[in-house]
C-alpha cells in the first residue's frame, strides 16, 4: 500500500470516529416561560401553548414552569395569549430543545424563555418648568390640560400609541409681557412609558421697555 | 479743716496733671506713680478725681499691687470671662435643644395626623374630624400651601435625572394628593425606568 492510501484510510477512520451516534431517546426538558410587557414588568394569568398544547398559565410572578418531553434538536412552536390592551407578537416563537448540562449539579438547569406582550398604549408624563411663567395654561394639541402653579410648574399625563406626537404649548395670551409668546414643544412617544420635562424660560418685558419700543425713532434717509 | 481739698485742673494737657492748690506753694511737690499729685493732707482720692481722670486711680492701683497679685487678678478676670462665656454657651445649647425637641414633637404629631388621614379609613378619618377638627384643618392647609414647593422639588429631581429620589418624592405627592393622576402616572413611569417591578433588576434596590 502506498503512502497515499494509508493517509486516505486514516482520514476515513477519523471522519467515521467524529460522526455523531444515533439520536438519543425522548427526555424531559425543564422550561420556564416568562411573560413580560416591558423588560422587568411581568404579566400574570397569561396562557402559554407549546405546539398547540396548553403548557400552563403565568403565576403572580409572570412565570410558567413546565416540563416538555422531546428529543434534543426537536423544534417546538410557542404561542401565548396576551391580556387586554396588549399585543402578542404576530409570529410564534420557535424553540429548539437542547441538552444543557449544569456545571455544579447533575440535573439539567431549566431553560428560560421570555415572551412579550407589548402594550398597545404608552404613558407619557409631562412636567413643565416655566421660569417666570406662573399661572400659564398648558395646551396639549390645542386643548387645555393643566396650568402652571406659582412656581411655574405643571404636571399632566396622557396615554397614546407608540409613535404618537404631542404638541405642548405654554399659552401666554393672558400674559403678553412674557417673551417668547406662547412657545411650543413637540414630543414623540417612543415604545415605552416616558417622562418629558419641558424647561421654558420667559423674559418679562417691562412697561419701560415697551414704551421705549413704541417710541422708536424713525430716521428718514433721503 | 476737714473740708476735702479742692482739685483744680488748670489745663487738660497730655499728662493730665492734677494740681493741688494746697501743695502749690511747695517748691517740690511729691509725685508718685504716673504724674498724679499726692496730697499729704488726705491721701484718699475724691470721687471727682475718678470722674475727671480715670487713668490716675487705675494706675495708682496698678502701682500699689505687686506683680504677683496683679497676675492673680488678671487670671481671675480671665477665668471669670471664660466661665461666663461657657455658661452663656451652655444656656444657648440648652435652649436650642429644647427648641429642637419642640420642633420634632410638632413634626411627629403632623406626620401622625397625615398618616391617619392617608390610611383611608373613613371611620377613623371622621372620628378625627370630630375630635381634632382644628388640627386636621391646619394639616390640610399646610399640605395645600406646601404643594407648590413639593411640585417644584419633584420637577427639579426629575430634571436632574435623580429618578430614585424623584420616585420617593412623587410617592409622597401621590399620598398627599391621591386625586392627582399625573403624580400617580409619574410614579408608574419612574418605577418602569428603575425596573422596580423586576425583582432581579439591577437597580431594584433603589426603589423605595
Amino acid at each position: 500500500m502506498s503512502m497515499t492510501s494509508w493517509m486516505m484510510a486514516a482520514l476515513c477512520a477519523v471522519a467515521l470516529a467524529s460522526c455523531e451516534g444515533p439520536p438519543t431517546a425522548v427526555r424531559p426538558f425543564a422550561i420556564v416561560f416568562v411573560v413580560e410587557s416591558d423588560p422587568g414588568v411581568r404579566l400574570r394569568r397569561v396562557r402559554v401553548f407549546v405546539d398547540g398544547e396548553p403548557a400552563g398559565e403565568t403565576d403572580s410572578n409572570g412565570l410558567v414552569q413546565t416540563k416538555i418531553y422531546g428529543a434534543p434538536g426537536q423544534r417546538l412552536t410557542i404561542k401565548h395569549d396576551c391580556p387586554d390592551a396588549h399585543q402578542a407578537p404576530s409570529e410564534p416563537k420557535i424553540l429548539r430543545l437542547r441538552k444543557i448540562d449544569a456545571v455544579d449539579s447533575s440535573d439539567s438547569p431549566a431553560m428560560e424563555i421570555t415572551l412579550r406582550c407589548k402594550p398597545l398604549s404608552r404613558l407619557a408624563a409631562f412636567i413643565v418648568r416655566a421660569k417666570n411663567g406662573p399661572d400659564l395654561p398648558i395646551l396639549l394639541d390645542g386643548e387645555g390640560v393643566a396650568r402652571t402653579n406659582g412656581s411655574g410648574v405643571a404636571h399632566f399625563s396622557v396615554r397614546g400609541a407608540p409613535g404618537t406626537e404631542y404638541l405642548v404649548e405654554l399659552d401666554t395670551r393672558q400674559h403678553p409681557e412674557l417673551l417668547p409668546h406662547s412657545p411650543t414643544h413637540l414630543f414623540a412617544l417612543s415604545d415605552g412609558d416616558d417622562i418629558f420635562v419641558i424647561n421654558q424660560s420667559f423674559d418679562v418685558e417691562t412697561e419701560r421697555r415697551r414704551r421705549s419700543r413704541r417710541h422708536t425713532r424713525i430716521t428718514k434717509i433721503e | 479743716m476737714n473740708e476735702p481739698p479742692t482739685l483744680l485742673i488748670r489745663e487738660m494737657d497730655d499728662d493730665r496733671t492734677l494740681i493741688d492748690p494746697i501743695r502749690l506753694s511747695d517748691p517740690d511737690p511729691a509725685f508718685e506713680g504716673s504724674g498724679r499729685a499726692v496730697s499729704s493732707v488726705d491721701p484718699s482720692p475724691s470721687p471727682d478725681q475718678f470722674t475727671e481722670g480715670r487713668r490716675s486711680p487705675w494706675h495708682s492701683l496698678h502701682a500699689k499691687l505687686s506683680s504677683g497679685r496683679r497676675r492673680l487678678i488678671e487670671a481671675g478676670v480671665v477665668l471669670a470671662l471664660v466661665l461666663g462665656l461657657g455658661s452663656a454657651a451652655y444656656q444657648q445649647w440648652r435652649t436650642a435643644a429644647a427648641l429642637r425637641e419642640a420642633i420634632n414633637e410638632i413634626k411627629t404629631s403632623r406626620s401622625a395626623a397625615l398618616a391617619d388621614e392617608l390610611v383611608g379609613l373613613p371611620g377613623r378619618a371622621l372620628a378625627r374630624v370630630g375630635t381634632e377638627q382644628g388640627c386636621e384643618a391646619s394639616t390640610r392647609e399646610v399640605a395645600a400651601s406646601d404643594r407648590e414647593e413639593l411640585e417644584h422639588r419633584g420637577a427639579s429631581l426629575v430634571g436632574s435625572n435623580d429618578f430614585a429620589g424623584a420616585l420617593a418624592h412623587y410617592k409622597t405627592l401621590t399620598r398627599l394628593f391621591p386625586n392627582e393622576t399625573a403624580f400617580r402616572d409619574v410614579v408608574i413611569v419612574l418605577r418602569a425606568k428603575l425596573r422596580c417591578a423586576d425583582p432581579a433588576g439591577p437597580v431594584s434596590r433603589e426603589c423605595p
